[in-house]
């Protein structure tokens, strides 16, 4: 019993804890950057063969998928 | 069978059977972000499970019970039901992550999208079980795992600063982001000590029927195991850490992952990278799916054991057949699996005292292990790395979800 | 002997070797102005449920309408405790195996290659 209350407190402690402003800020542009390093490193291994097209497609697909995801946290965020 | 030939068929095993989904997936995330700092991280995790591998090979040699069974019997069924259950919910949610590492193997290869091929990957699973034997899936996975060597390979080529990699085995303190760091560590302890690991070793003892005899060949193959299986895991670490880490990416797809091998290998690196991850992931699901229906038979009694066909043991086959279709379906949702896969991690790791307590209360009992109870150093060093990991993934995955 | 750690959910092993089941309860025939005496073993049914939850139980047992398929196994059958419980039994012949038989003809057995 003791243990479930201690649990759920600091369970329910950490969920008040809201991102700060210029973390999230932050961690958007590291993730931005993140996709757009994939990508150029994705065409210099194409360029040299070592990924076949298939797989470059779907990487490409990916890279999108993830940038329309961040697009919509970035505009649900943004609203009051 | 010769004890050396026994000993080198435990040692692929160790290594072929170490790196799965979870291992690589948080060995790549831990490189890519933060270099070769978490490689303590894998280090901790391939000792830990070393000495619970060991006690549930020695608890299997010496009471010739295999855990579930002597579990239930020591605890009675009220107490039993909680690490059932514990464990079962886990390794259920890590099978089918495996499941989710197979179809994305074929994904990159084939271009078919991942969740059609959930229940193509859950029946081949199935069949490997219906029709094979407790040998077929134990050395027949481990062999091929051999494949995951790929990344050791790849790691040497990439010429990594060894000192520097030698120096990350003792733990520090993150130079950013530090819930992210501790999330990081965490994960990677689930997933080196997760308890399918120690639990399936344990019947396995039995379904080759140790006596005392194989106590010393038990201790050589989890140590040794563990150590190079763990390698194998640093090994994709380290690919990541210079592949991915100085170009600032992230990982948050599998897709992203390929580029570990295909730097230093080439086009061969691709390949080797599909074959390691379908392969590591298909053993991981054979075991796990077998776990599962031992967990459950031994559990209640019933007649179990891979070596039977099925319908000499068919509550035993129905389980890791509902298993299998159950995971496979999970997949079928198209969800996430790399999020699937570090979830199911960190869970590992928060449920660790619970799955991990009632063997540690075995290992010191003397009606079970004779004079063969444990040491102090096993069971501090097992108390130690369970309650923290536990408490560290308390505070974590929380940050991780509201963080995020 | 300690009934709950010598026998209570130890396996158990019929006439011919093969798994039986669990020893999910224990008999006892209680005799005025003497100790408790141990009149056998029970398995399956209910039983293990009753040792859960017995709100559950009742509940079960409400809808089943009995307490399911039980095998007792009076005390004189059982042959030998140890690692396992032996008993002069065959598993094949008792309710115990009502189960294992029912997934074997129902679903098991049907699939090719069992």
């Amino acid at each position: 019993m003791p243990i479930t209350v201690v649990t759920v407190t600091v369970c329910l402690l950490f969920a008040g804890c809201r991102p700060s402003a210029t973390g999230t800020a932050e961690r958007a542009r590291a993730e931005r950057h993140s996709w757009e390093s994939t990508l150029g490193l994705l065409e210099q291994e194409a360029a040299r063969g070592a990924v076949p097209a298939e797989f470059a497609r779907q990487l490409r697909q990916a890279a999108e998928e993830e940038r329309r995801k961040a697009q919509a946290r970035r505009e649900g965020g943004s609203e009051p | 069978m010769s004890k050396l030939l026994e000993i080198a068929l435990g040692l692929v095993t160790g290594i072929g059977g170490f790196l799965e989904a979870g291992s690589l997936a948080t060995s790549a995330q831990a490189g890519a972000e933060f270099g070769y700092q978490l490689i303590w991280a894998i280090a901790l995790g391939a000792i830990c499970i070393a000495f619970l591998v060991e006690m549930g090979g020695r608890l299997a040699a010496v009471s010739h019970h295999p855990l579930p069974d002597a579990m239930r019997e020591r605890f009675g069924i009220r107490f039993f039901l909680v690490p059932l259950v514990a464990v079962a919910l886990v390794s259920f949610l890590v099978l089918a992550s495996e499941i989710g590492g197979v179809c994305l193997a074929l994904q990159f290869t084939t271009g078919v999208a991942f969740r059609w091929w959930a229940l193509p990957v859950s029946a081949a699973l199935w069949l490997f079980l219906w029709k094979g034997t407790f040998g077929l899936v134990e050395q027949g996975a481990s062999l091929l795992g051999l494949v995951t060597l790929s990344f050791v390979v790849g790691a040497l080529k990439l010429h990594p600063a060894l000192h520097q990699v030698g120096a990350a085995l003792l733990p520090s303190l993150p130079t950013h982001d530090p819930a992210k760091y501790w999330f990081m560590a965490v994960s990677i302890l689930g997933a080196s000590v997760s308890p399918y690991l120690f639990y399936f070793y344990s019947a396995g003892a039995v379904e080759d029927d140790w006596d005392e005899g194989y106590l010393g060949i038990n201790r050589v193959v989890a140590g040794l195991g563990m150590t190079f299986g763990g390698a194998v895991a640093v090994a994709v670490l380290v690919c990541a850490a210079l592949v991915l880490h100085p170009r600032g990416i992230q990982v948050d797809r599998y897709e992203q992952v390929p580029f570990l091998l295909t730097e230093p290998l080439g086009r061969w690196g691709f390949r080797l990278f599909a074959a390691s991850l379908a392969v590591a992931c298909f053993g991981a699901a054979l075991e796990i799916a077998l776990l599962l229906a031992y967990l459950v038979a031994q559990g209640f009694g019933w007649r179990w054991g891979e070596n039977l066909r099925p319908r000499h043991a068919a509550r035993f086959a129905l389980v890791y057949t509902a298993a299998l279709l159950l995971a496979g379906l999970v997949i079928v949702t198209g969800l996430d699996p790399l999020k699937l896969t570090i979830f199911s991690m960190a869970l590992t790791a928060l449920s660790l005292p619970v799955t991990v307590m009632p063997l540690l209360v075995l290992m010191n009992d003397p009606d079970y292990l004779g004079d063969r109870t444990n040491g102090w150093l096993s069971n501090a060093a097992v108390l130690c790395v369970s309650v923290v990991a536990a408490v560290v993934a308390l505070v974590t995955i929380p940050l991780q979800i509201f963080g995020s | 002997m300690e009934l709950g750690r010598e026998v209570l959910d130890q396996q158990v092993i019929d006439a011919r070797g093969v798994p039986m089941g669990k020893v999910d309860g224990v008999i006892l025939e209680l005799r005025p102005g003497e100790p408790a005496r141990v009149a056998g073993l029970i398995m399956g049914g209910t039983t293990l449920l009753w040792r859960i939850h017995a709100g559950l139980a009742r509940w079960v047992e409400r809808r089943l309408g009995g307490e399911g398929h039980v095998t007792r196994i009076p005390w004189h059958r059982v042959l030998k405790i140890g690692v396992d419980v032996k008993v002069d039994v065959e598993a094949q012949a008792s309710p115990a195996s009502h189960w294992e038989r029912w997934v074997r003809d129902r679903i098991i057995g049907r699939i090719p290659g069992a």
